[in-house]
């Protein structure tokens, strides 16, 4: 068949003026609501994977890919150091190993403040003390200050009855920094790991160890060849294991299946709008059809054969689903820029970890989505398709 | 008579509509030869079948019995992607309300038998565009069919009837809804088409004047055809 002739009949008979102003308005209802169930799933699955990433990216900003440690908390030395910096070197795709000091303290900025905070020394890190946007406000301390940070080894109580802290440490802050995580933001000081070792009385402790990645690799694959090369190691050397690599997503294992499943069950709520969407699409094929019972007629009295009249009528379904896609997809990236770029939302740190719900618009989403509710058009086109063939032509001459 | 054979026969041709005490006997044995070059007409009161004769030999319905041969050929022993190339290639119809598609150009109507059997845009729009100039309306091809006459629309589906140069043109009262001015431009130019032309035209009509001016008058009488 001529392919302007089917694109022209098809798409013609869709926007015909000759229709009742009734089946008019069926037919925009149709691209309305393909197109409004199509852009609240692209629009969801944008700030909801926005969501999730930001979270992620977050996370892995602050903290390397993947973490080998003792398996209870223990120990580690500088031995110990050795050999995972040597065996990840081996192993495709990683930058390095950086030792681990991390344990809780106390910090003091401006006379009068006080706050709880979780002090890591890297072995990467320089001299001086990175501290999180709100601790730093909250101490009153600016880059140049000098943070106080006391631990509680070497705490003793005196005969009196007082906590004596031995322990406090001058540190001269070298920079205030958005962590991007609300909780490392109010909480983290980031320093040497000499200096959190003098600062914990500990000369060669290491409470873990960071190993990095290249952006392209895979951190859980990483951290199960690194555990299986400690595992050799030790175990079939006749060690006993302790120690241990997982990827730090890991340890938010929960926090993302959470997520993964509210954009789950979101994505099915919103998946119920396009399919009465694509039932009203169907309603409106059928009167688009009787519509044209008598073009049908005159088609076939012409010579066009059944199957051409069945790919006129599901072409035309499909062009209908086209236009709403196409809309949809259209509306769904306007509305992602738009917030973002004007209207973005802001959100409680303290419960949601970061500051903004930024949309994310992903091709691959919009495409999946555009290709199914296609899909799902196609088969809705068939019974239409199909009632048109049900008459002879005919029949379909006389129908007044 | 012609000497060539017939283009198309219909041999005791039965059609019946509904079924049991409500059966409609419309053609109860009705038969015809059509020669190329010759025009026929049918001629019977309303309801009397004629327009049903005419689906029946352009293989729009199937007889209740009977058959209906194209150049000798049974179409229905055919399966229907072939009848309708049969159809596409040796019918051509003119209705009484013009059946032209409304969203399609005057000229776009023409070409569209062309466009069916698979032939170009451009080679089915210039078939299309020479067949306008030959009825008179060359000037209106741009033209949707609401925008001409009801006697240009008429023309217009002559000339579609005549795009794929078929041997047989079926024209069910073709004038039945045109006014006296224009029933007479269309009655000439078929005329004037199917002698020229060389094709066979059964004209399906209740204009005495018409029917006279035809080779041939066919009456459609209790649903049997006699000659007139």
């Amino acid at each position: 068949m001529n392919l302007w002739l089917l694109g022209s009949l098809s798409g013609r008979q869709v926007v015909s003026r000759s229709h009742s102003g009734f089946v008019r308005f069926v037919g925009v209802l149709s691209v309305a609501g393909i197109a409004i169930g199509v852009a609240a799933l692209i629009i969801l699955r944008s700030f909801m994977d926005g969501f999730t990433g930001a979270i992620r990216s977050s996370l892995e900003a602050v903290n390397p890919a993947v973490h080998v440690f003792a398996p209870g908390g223990g120990s580690l030395g500088p031995s110990d150091y050795g050999l995972v910096r040597d065996l990840a070197g081996t192993i495709p795709g990683t930058t390095g190993v950086e030792a681990v000091l991390e344990r809780p303290a106390v910090a003091s900025g401006a006379v009068g403040t006080v706050a709880g905070v979780m002090v890591r020394g890297m072995s990467g890190s320089s001299e001086g003390a990175v501290l999180g946007r709100r601790l730093a406000q909250s101490l009153g301390i600016t880059p140049g200050d000098t943070v106080r940070l006391a631990s509680t080894a070497n705490v003793s109580i005196s005969g009196m009855g007082r906590v004596l802290v031995d322990t406090i440490m001058p540190v001269v802050v070298i920079g205030v920094t958005d962590f991007g995580i609300d909780e490392y933001n109010r909480s983290l000081v980031s320093t040497s790991l000499g200096s959190a070792r003098s600062l914990f009385g500990d000369a060669t402790g290491i409470s873990s160890m960071g190993v990095g990645v290249t952006p392209e690799t895979d951190p859980v694959a990483v951290s199960l060849t690194l555990d299986s090369l400690l595992r050799e190691r030790y175990v079939e050397g006749g060690w006993p294991a302790y120690m241990t690599a997982v990827p730090f997503m890991s340890f938010h294992t929960n926090l993302f299946q959470a997520l993964g499943l509210e954009t789950l069950a979101m994505t099915i709520v919103l998946a119920l709008i396009t399919v009465v969407a694509l039932l009203n699409l169907s309603s409106a094929l059928t009167m688009i059809a009787l519509e044209h019972r008598w073009d049908m007629g005159v088609l076939r009295a012409m010579g066009a054969t059944p199957r051409m009249v069945f790919i006129t009528s599901i072409t035309r379904g499909l062009s209908i689903g086209a236009a709403g896609v196409a809309a949809g997809v259209l509306t769904a990236w306007a509305a992602v820029r738009v917030v973002n770029g004007f209207f973005p939302i802001r959100l409680d740190s303290s419960v949601y970890w970061v500051e903004t719900l930024t949309g994310s618009f992903s091709t691959q989403t919009a495409l999946a989505a555009s290709m199914i509710t296609l899909l799902v058009c196609l088969v809705v086109s068939v019974a239409p398709a199909l009632s048109a063939l049900s008459d002879s032509p005919s029949e379909a001459l006389r129908y007044e | 008579m012609s000497e060539a054979g017939p283009v198309l026969s219909g041999r005791d041709i039965h059609f019946t509509y509904g079924r049991g005490a409500d059966t409609l006997h419309v053609l109860r044995g009705a038969s015809i030869d059509l020669f190329p070059g010759g025009l026929t007409a049918v001629m019977g009161p309303s309801g009397s079948g004629k327009s049903t004769l005419l689906h029946v030999l352009g293989l729009l319905a199937r007889p209740s019995s009977g058959t209906v041969l194209i150049d000798g050929r049974d179409p229905w022993k055919a399966g229907e992607a072939k009848r309708s190339r049969m159809r596409n290639q040796n019918l051509g119809f003119v209705f009484q309300f013009h059946h032209l598609l409304e969203e399609f150009t005057i000229h776009e109507n023409v070409a569209m038998p062309c466009m069916i059997s698979g032939k170009s845009r451009s080679r089915s729009m210039d078939i299309a565009g020479g067949l306008l100039r030959e009825v008179g309306i060359g000037a209106r091809g741009n033209h949707f069919p609401s925008e001409v006459s009801g006697g240009e629309r008429q023309r217009a589906a002559l000339a579609r009837a005549l795009a794929m140069e078929p041997a047989v043109v079926l024209a069910d009262e073709p004038t039945g809804n045109l006014d006296d001015e224009a029933t007479a431009v269309v009655e000439n130019l078929m005329l004037d088409l199917a002698h020229g032309r060389n094709q066979a035209f059964l004209i399906a009509t209740h204009s005495r004047e018409l029917a006279q001016r035809c080779d041939r008058l066919l009456i459609l009488d209790r649903g049997v055809l006699r000659e007139g």
